[in-house]
């Protein structure tokens, strides 16, 4: 009878600590790195592509990041925030040494000057591709006797590696007045996924990232709430 | 039964019309849904219990209101200071929320669901906190 009382309450026992308990979710905002005041005009000029083309894969080689990403960033930028942005991708580096360039203050002026911008946008990118192939072990049940075995199998896929560094220049002073840093990897099953689709699959993830830094965006998390 | 279910039915079978009848059983029905009488209200458990209710609907400024009520009547219910936190949490009054779930937990320590609210919100606070916006240009005079 005892033992019975006490196995009745080890069973209610978990019923009554979640009894008139639920899960709430709640949208909380995320601020922006950046608070720039609307109407401030941004240039976004080029970024320079770490990786040279000679040295990068034969993949990655094939598309034009730097103009599908000045495309896809003022387009974005134009769409979701309220700055007025200038596309300077046509303006050239002096060097594609970040650091000289980092410094390079005069440069930045002038493409701000040239452009109307109050801030200009560049950075680098890393883009790549990589086609790879391994062995993985897997269990197979044999349709001959019903058991299991373990076989190596031959597994192909195509990574895609994004790093982009953002850094913004005042136009005024050219001089550099923030930096952020993202990164983003892709891997989809068989090779030769198509360089481009992988490119936006890179974008896309990592938009909210991008857009974080000029607009408040939003998260969501749970709470429990007593009832 | 209680008093307004009683009122409700002697309306009903006075009047007799369907539009009253029907807008009598939602009356009934949402009531009893809540458990809540008239003098129930003046108990913490009856305004948690609406304020939840209307936090399920996504109602957070009456479901605050109805936390806030909670807390007057109880100051030191656990459950109706914690809400209150989830409350003021989801209006962007992250400081009281802080405050809320704090008192929350000096008044029960040992509860985990205030204790992952807490967690989570400390988590999140830190965070927002840390991401102070670099103002750029505040003295710079947008391009005409």
């Amino acid at each position: 009878m005892r033992r019975a009382l006490f196995a009745a309450v080890a069973i209610l026992a978990p019923v009554t600590l979640f009894a008139g308990v639920f899960e709430a979710t709640l949208t909380l905002p995320v601020r922006p790195r950046f608070a720039l005041s609307e109407g401030t005009h941004v240039a976004i000029a080029p970024f320079v592509i770490v990786v040279a083309a000679e040295d990068r894969t034969d993949r990655a080689s094939k598309v034009d990041v730097q103009m599908e990403f000045s495309r896809y960033l003022k387009k974005k930028l134009d769409k979701e925030t309220k700055l007025e942005i200038f596309d300077a991708s046509s303006e050239k580096l002096p060097t594609s040494d970040t650091k000289e360039l980092a410094a390079n203050r005069d440069f930045w002026k002038s493409v701000a000057a040239r452009s109307g911008a109050d801030y200009v946008l560049s950075g680098s990118i890393d883009f790549d591709v990589e086609d790879k192939a391994g062995y993985k072990t897997e269990e197979y049940t044999s349709p001959v006797d019903g058991r299991t075995y373990y076989r190596q199998v031959l597994v192909e896929s195509t990574g895609f590696v994004f790093d982009i560094v953002f850094v913004v220049f005042d136009g005024d002073t050219g001089e550099k007045v923030a930096e952020e840093n993202f990164r983003d990897f892709k891997q989809f099953d068989g090779r030769n996924y198509d360089e481009l689709m992988g490119l936006f699959e890179n974008l896309r993830s990592m938009e909210k990232q991008i857009l974080s830094m000029f607009i408040s965006q939003e998260t969501t998390s749970t709470r429990y709430l007593f009832d | 039964m209680t008093t307004i279910q009683h009122a409700a039915m002697l309306r009903i079978g006075l009047a007799g019309s369907t539009a009253r009848l029907l807008a009598a059983v939602t009356l009934v029905a949402a009531l009893s849904g809540c458990g809540t009488t008239g003098s129930d209200l003046k108990t913490a458990e009856a305004q948690i219990r609406i304020g939840s209710k209307a936090a399920r609907e996504g109602l957070w400024r009456e479901a605050t209101f109805r936390y806030k009520r909670a807390v007057q009547i109880e100051p030191n219910n656990a459950m109706a200071l914690s809400n209150l936190g989830v409350a003021y949490e989801s209006s962007g009054e992250f400081e009281m929320a802080r405050e809320a779930y704090l008192k929350a937990l000096q008044v029960d320590r040992a509860n985990p669901y205030i204790q992952k609210n807490y967690s989570r919100f400390s988590e999140f606070y830190a965070k927002f906190k840390k991401r102070e916006p670099k103002v750029l240009g505040a003295e710079k005079e947008t391009t005409p």
